[in-house]
């Protein structure tokens, strides 16, 4: 059984593996950075480090604006910290790895470089997310 | 990870060991570069001896035999020196420091897994002092000397011997004492010990580092004479042992006080003062440690911010009792940071004296003689500056060697001294170390530099350049000056990777030269890495940070001084000269519209290219713990780090050399 921290955004649900997640804050307004990509929200300041702030939403998809944003998931992996804006962060769950199911394999799909399969729980979708490749993304 | 792992333990002391080589190979160097001036030099072939000694016993225990081979061929042909055989001269010296380089290099191949490379010919050159008296290849024996030898043991004999026991300072320094002796002496049989204290001088005259007493044994024992001197050989040179026969005993005991302090006070007073010089006590931290001191301490700074920025929402007036407590935290927060820093600062003597060497080196290679001048040993540097500044240094050495000098012909027909000069300086200015490397050489040569640039398609044929920009033209990437590249300083590596290695530090380099009278490098760093005076201010409603090294003047908005120059370019008048002028807000945005101008800032880089920005509000001045953007993001163009404000907010620090580069049209290419 595997952990996994469920969080909305727009009117979808992802899981992230529990590991990886430091720290769940309330959004907080973020220092804007010139020439950076329209998803970084900027850089915020977590207990003395500087890390950057990724609207979550507008990673997946630039065409949505997220209408509410109120927790932060800062995440740790690979050696950089880095936090995501989402709409608000559900629950933690168990699931087994080997239920996991694929993504249904559709073209021009946004999601599909960054879901790695399917959570089905309690008859919801939940996209698992994979952390390392949505994070090296993110700062490429 | 390499192969000589075997666990954990022995990795430890496996790094503790390396630690000290490396501890023993500085003093090593340090010893030798001043060998050959020095009228001691017995005395540093001594510490030269003693480092190169620990050095092999460590490598024995671990098994390195191709660092045991080596050290006791260097270790033998330092004997011969010690015990007077042969002089030292600059041949000697420049052989140690080869001696020394191969045992660097060896050191590191055990510890780094890096290349070992062919030390034949330091190795023969060694040889060749071993040569006239014996071949040295044998090395074998000093591995095994280690085991143990069984003593045949005579019941019948009984000895009596008489001895006189007189240790040196350095028996005591290095740890030693006399009582040890003592219970060695009392194992081999009965011993009777009387002090001789006759020679202990009235306090007025009494030295602390010399040793005064000397200590009369008179022992029974079945041992002979070799087993007792080997419990004094342990301790080397620094204890004397005189054996003498009964009448000579009795008369050095009934001794009277004969101290004769006239002749012998001089020479031994400097001698006293040269060892407690060295004698500074150090304990070995884990640098991770002292940054995690840094770290925590750069939290405190920040909640200091908070703790006044609430005060000004409560209202809580200068002058109050609260305030009054905390600006003496405030005070004390201060000292401790600077204390912390201190601890992480050495003085760049370490990197200086590495640089002796080079020169050394380099001037052989290159058959100029050089004199190298240091200036500044002593200024203390980050210890995270000056790891980085070892190999840009280097090559600037190596460069100024051999592309800056002329040879000595050249140099004698221009009337200057055959010798060459080379300065290495370092000093404090403005919150920022400089370190200038300077040679009394021929100059840049601006047409040989154009002429190369352009074979190596770096500019083009109608670029038109001023003198100053066709210097800096040899940071480009893929420049060298030399028509063949020579075998000291074309490794592959260029300036440009000089001038990036500084920059990445934060710091700048300018060059200023004039020909035939020699170029001047100068390296501008900050003094840390981690603390900047910065400027705060305002500019489309985000707080920004400029540091306040880089700022000239704040001056309040004048509409009168400004003019256009051409569509959206701007010219504003300072003190005499016309300068650029551009608003803060296009740093974050290119089409910002002017609305709120308050202020100037004039700012300048390194060269003195000034430029004024204009801000919406010029807040305060404070100190700012640096946080880097790129651990966690990537560079950001037009700032070099961030830092975090008073409210917990981030505020991005401004590079003043990108923004001057880029907005003064001079240099925007």
């Amino acid at each position: 059984m595997e952990k996994y921290l469920i969080f909305t955004s727009y009117n979808q649900e992802y899981a992230i593996d529990i590991g990886v997640v430091r720290e769940i804050r309330n959004w907080t307004q973020s220092t804007i950075i010139p020439s950076s990509p329209a998803y970084v929200e900027g850089i915020i300041n977590i207990r003395g480090t500087v890390i950057p702030l990724v609207d979550f939403c507008k990673k997946i998809n630039p065409d949505r604006v997220e209408v509410e944003k109120k927790a932060m998931i800062i995440i740790e992996n690979e050696d950089k910290t880095i936090s995501f804006s989402v709409k608000n962060v559900l629950d933690i769950i168990d699931y087994n790895k080997n239920d996991i199911k694929n993504l249904p394999e559709v073209s021009q799909c946004d999601i599909s470089d960054f879901v790695d399969g399917i959570i089905s729980f309690d008859e919801r979708v939940i996209f698992r997310l994979n952390i390392s490749f949505l994070i090296r993304d993110c700062l490429n | 990870m390499n192969n000589y792992v075997k666990d954990d333990d022995l990795e430890t002391i496996r790094q503790i060991f390396f630690e000290e080589c490396g501890e023993q190979l500085s003093l090593l160097e340090e010893e030798l570069s001043s060998l050959e001036e020095t009228t001691e030099a017995s005395e540093k072939i001594n510490t030269i001896f003693r480092a190169v000694h620990s050095i092999k016993g460590g490598a024995g225990a671990f098994g390195m035999e191709k660092l045991v081979r080596f050290s006791h061929l260097f270790e033998a042909v330092l004997e011969k020196f010690r015990s007077g055989e042969y002089v030292v001269n600059s041949v000697s010296v420049s052989i140690f420091l080869k001696a020394a380089d191969v045992l660097t290099d060896i050191v590191s191949f055990y510890r780094d897994g890096t290349d070992l490379p062919v030390q034949d010919n330091v190795t023969e050159e060694l040889n060749n002092y071993l040569e006239k008296v014996e071949k040295y290849n044998d090395y074998s024996d000093e591995v095994d000397n280690f085991c143990f030898n069984p003593i045949k043991i005579d019941f019948e004999e009984e000895n009596t011997f008489y001895l006189q026991i007189i240790p040196e300072f350095t028996f005591y320094e290095n740890g030693d004492d006399i009582r040890n002796i003592l219970f060695f002496l009392e194992k081999k049989g009965k011993i009777v010990v009387e002090i001789n204290s006759l020679n202990i001088p009235y306090l007025g005259i009494f030295e602390i580092n010399k040793t005064y007493t000397i200590w009369n044994v008179e022992i029974n024992t079945t041992c002979d004479r070799n087993e007792i001197e080997e419990i004094f050989e342990w301790s080397g040179n620094s204890i004397k042992v005189n054996f003498l026969n009964h009448e000579n005993f009795l008369e050095e005991k009934n001794k009277k006080f004969t101290f004769s302090n006239k002749e012998k006070e001089e020479p031994i007073l400097g001698k006293a003062l040269q060892n407690s010089h060295k004698e500074n006590s150090t304990i070995r931290i884990d640098t991770k440690r002292v940054d995690n001191l840094v770290n925590l301490l750069s939290e405190i700074v920040i909640n200091q911010g908070s703790i006044r920025a609430q005060m000004k929402i409560n209202d809580i007036r200068s002058g109050s009792p609260l305030d009054i407590v905390i600006s003496d935290l405030e005070q004390l927060t201060h000292e401790l940071q600077e204390n912390v820093m201190a601890m992480r600062a050495h003085p760049i003597k370490m990197v200086f004296q590495r640089m002796g060497r080079i020169v050394r080196e380099t001037s052989r290679i290159s058959n100029k003689r050089v004199i190298l001048h240091l200036e500044g040993e002593d200024t203390e540097v980050d210890r995270s500056i000056l790891e980085k500044l070892s190999d840009p240094l280097t090559h600037m050495v190596r460069n100024a060697i051999d592309h800056g000098l002329e040879s000595e012909d050249i140099r004698t027909v221009s009337g200057k001294s055959s010798e060459g000069n080379l300065f290495l300086r370092a000093f404090h200015r403005s919150g920022r170390i400089i370190i200038e490397v300077e040679d009394d050489g021929s100059g840049l040569n601006c047409d040989k530099i154009y002429r190369k640039a352009l074979s190596k398609g770096i500019i083009n044929n109608n670029s038109i350049m001023e003198k100053e920009e066709i210097q800096n033209l040899i940071f480009s990437p893929g420049f060298s000056t030399v028509d063949n590249v020579s075998d000291l300083s074309g490794r592959g590596v260029g300036m440009d990777v000089v001038k990036k290695s500084i920059s990445d530090m934060g710091g700048r380099i300018s060059i200023f030269s004039k020909e035939n009278e020699g170029t001047l490098f100068s390296i501008s760093l900050p003094l840390t890495l981690s603390v900047v005076e910065g400027l705060i201010f305002r500019s489309h409603n985000q707080i920004f940070i400029i540091p306040v090294s880089s700022v000239v003047e704040a001056l309040l908005f004048q509409k009168n001084k400004i003019f256009e120059i051409s569509e959206g370019v701007w010219g504003f008048s300072y003190r005499n000269q016309y300068i650029p002028i551009f608003h803060s807000g296009k740093i974050i945005n290119n089409n910002f519209i002017n609305e709120n101008n308050n202020s100037y800032i004039i700012i300048e880089n390194e060269k003195r290219e000034k430029i004024a920005i204009i801000v919406d509000e010029i807040i305060d001045q404070s100190r700012f713990v640096v946080k880097s953007i790129e651990k966690n993001y990537k560079k950001i163009e037009g700032f070099s780090s961030a830092t975090i404000l008073g409210d917990g907010g981030v505020a991005l620090i401004v590079d003043v050399d990108f923004l001057i580069e880029t907005f003064c049209s001079k240099n925007h290419r």
